[in-house]
């Protein structure tokens, strides 16, 4: 349980980290809009699926 | 923290919280849907760059050492709710009182987020959304929506506000996230669509000023925001909170005054940035058709960052509407002790719907907010100088509880007096409704003390001829 709290934890913050490095993209023209707003709702679902699970665990442990 | 422990006694020392808690708290708070309607409507007040800049950096910083000077040294000496402590000054009359006018407006600020949310599922639906000067519901699809949204949101709060805290815990960093996301990706269509080049920091400026906050007249119905427009809206938009006292709820449980510094995260984070960030869209809807002077959260969002946005802007209403309704229910509850928490929550809730069926609210949110704070504000200076200043100056203080009494008239009186001090200012004077809360202060600490003066020596004199 403790591996998966702490792989969560990373996903949870890689996906922040991956809004943040999209919207830089879309700013220095880098991706197009289509697939910078697809980018942006699958970690959005990322975020909420390893958010939730690494509270879980944390609440767990 | 459970704001509903330790209601009548000061939290203990093995209750109190560490810094953390009171940083997230903070900045999921004040990330909430409404960000998405404020920040429009500064540019909506024809708003300069300079002016909504600099003017939000020094009101929100104003906004934080009025929690760390004002509030926090009282909340971690006298560790007592706002209510109870509010109750051995005022009296248990007047503090039912005090609650009925909180929950109204707690009511209608809850009203607005569900609003907010509507416009989301509005994008879904393609029916016909209010304008920025509707007052009334303009659609059946309208008035479907926000009854839908409204239900789903208080049968939540009533069965699961532990659930949807929870979540909105979860949200808090990605919200904030997602706001910034949003700034970027305006500013990102703003060089597109003017064909502007950016290499300096004098360039972003340029395009700043000249292309999204550009001054000038506002628009139909709004009032032309300034510098000090800019700088006391943010500043007292939570005076119910800082000024206001309602977060000595919240700060009883710091271990250290100076934890209230944590307000910053919500106030930099939440508004500064949100505002700024959700503002940036609305200038470029704008800028692309100056007719279409909607401000609608979620087609703003969809059309900048897709479902993600109808998602933040869902989200974002929700988490905070559910506890606002929560604690409109609360102070409810307050004056009919006996009902269950439940239905009172879900009247409230049904109370809220009804208040976002009408656009009024949210398309005048900054004066609904700078009315909010000038209501309760009185109350707040009375609980600073009974505090600070009445052992100082030979007068009781907690004087409701000292003498047995359920109506503290020299309070009552001050409440009454400041707030029709400050709707002459309004009315006759001419003075903004945004400015009159720092003069409308002093009037309250002033009336105070003359009052209570007069009061407690009266009330000794008739005790002791009993």
């Amino acid at each position: 349980m403790t591996t998966l709290k702490h792989i969560s934890k990373y996903i949870a913050l890689l996906t922040l980290a991956g809004i943040l490095f999209i919207a830089g993209l879309y700013l220095a023209g880098r991706i197009e809009a289509a697939p910078m707003k697809t980018w942006f709702l699958v970690l959005t679902l990322a975020w909420f699926a390893s958010a939730t699970i690494w509270m879980y665990e944390k609440k767990e442990a | 923290m459970a704001v509903s422990e330790f209601e009548r006694q000061p939290v203990p020392s093995e209750a109190r919280l560490g810094f953390k808690n009171f940083l997230g708290m903070y900045a999921g708070e004040h990330t909430a849907g409404t960000e998405l309607m404020i920040g429009p409507l500064f540019v909506a007040a024809g708003v300069g760059a300079f002016d909504v800049l600099v003017g939000l950096f020094i009101g929100n910083l104003l906004a934080v050492l009025s929690w760390v000077f004002l509030t926090a040294p009282i909340a971690t000496r006298a560790r007592m709710t706002l209510y109870y402590q509010l109750e051995k000054i005022t009296g248990r009359k007047l503090v039912t009182l005090y609650n009925l006018a909180n929950g109204v407006m707690f009511c209608f600020l809850a009203g607005a987020m569900i609003t907010v949310s509507a416009t989301a599922v509005g994008v879904w639906f393609k029916f016909p959304m209010p304008g920025l000067t509707d007052m009334l519901p303009n659609s059946v699809g309208w008035v479907v929506t926000v009854l839908a949204v409204g239900a789903v949101i208080s049968v939540v709060a009533a069965f699961g506000y532990k659930t949807v805290a929870r979540i909105g815990s979860i949200a808090a960093p990605w919200m904030v996230l997602l706001f910034l996301a949003l700034g970027i990706v305006g500013l990102r269509h703003f060089i597109v669509t003017t064909g502007a080049e950016i290499h300096t920091a004098g360039d972003l400026w340029q395009l700043a000023k000249t292309q999204i906050w550009t001054g000038g007249d506002p628009l139909p119905g709004q009032v032309k925001f300034t510098f000090l427009h800019v700088m006391f809206f943010s500043w007292f938009c939570n005076m119910s909170m800082h000024v206001g006292m309602s977060d000595l709820t919240v700060l009883r449980y710091a271990k250290k005054s100076w934890y209230a510094v944590a307000s910053g995260a919500g106030m930099f984070l939440g508004h500064f940035l949100a505002w700024l960030c959700a503002s940036i869209l609305y200038a470029h809807q704008l800028l692309i058709n100056p007719a279409n002077t909607d401000v609608l959260p979620g087609p703003m969002t969809y059309q900048a960052i897709g479902v993600a946005g109808l998602i933040l802007v869902i989200i974002a209403g929700w988490t905070t509407a559910n506890p606002t309704i929560y604690r409109a229910g609360l102070a409810f509850q307050a004056i009919v002790p006996k009902a269950s928490t439940f239905k009172v929550t879900l009247i409230t809730g049904g109370i809220a719907t009804l208040a976002g069926l009408f656009p009024a609210i949210a398309m005048k949110l900054m004066d609904f907010v700078a009315l909010y704070g000038m209501l309760l504000m009185p109350m707040g200076a009375v609980i600073f100088v009974d505090f600070w200043l009445f052992p100082k100056i030979g007068l009781k203080q907690y004087f409701a509880e000292v003498s047995g009494r359920s109506f503290n008239w020299a309070a009552g009186l001050t409440w009454f007096l400041t707030l029709a001090a400050c709707v002459v200012l309004v009315k006759a004077v001419g003075m903004q409704i945004f400015f009159v809360s720092l003069p409308g202060w002093f009037v309250a600490a002033l009336l105070y003390m003359g009052l209570s003066s007069v009061y407690q020596k009266t009330v000794k004199r008739v005790t002791s001829d009993l």
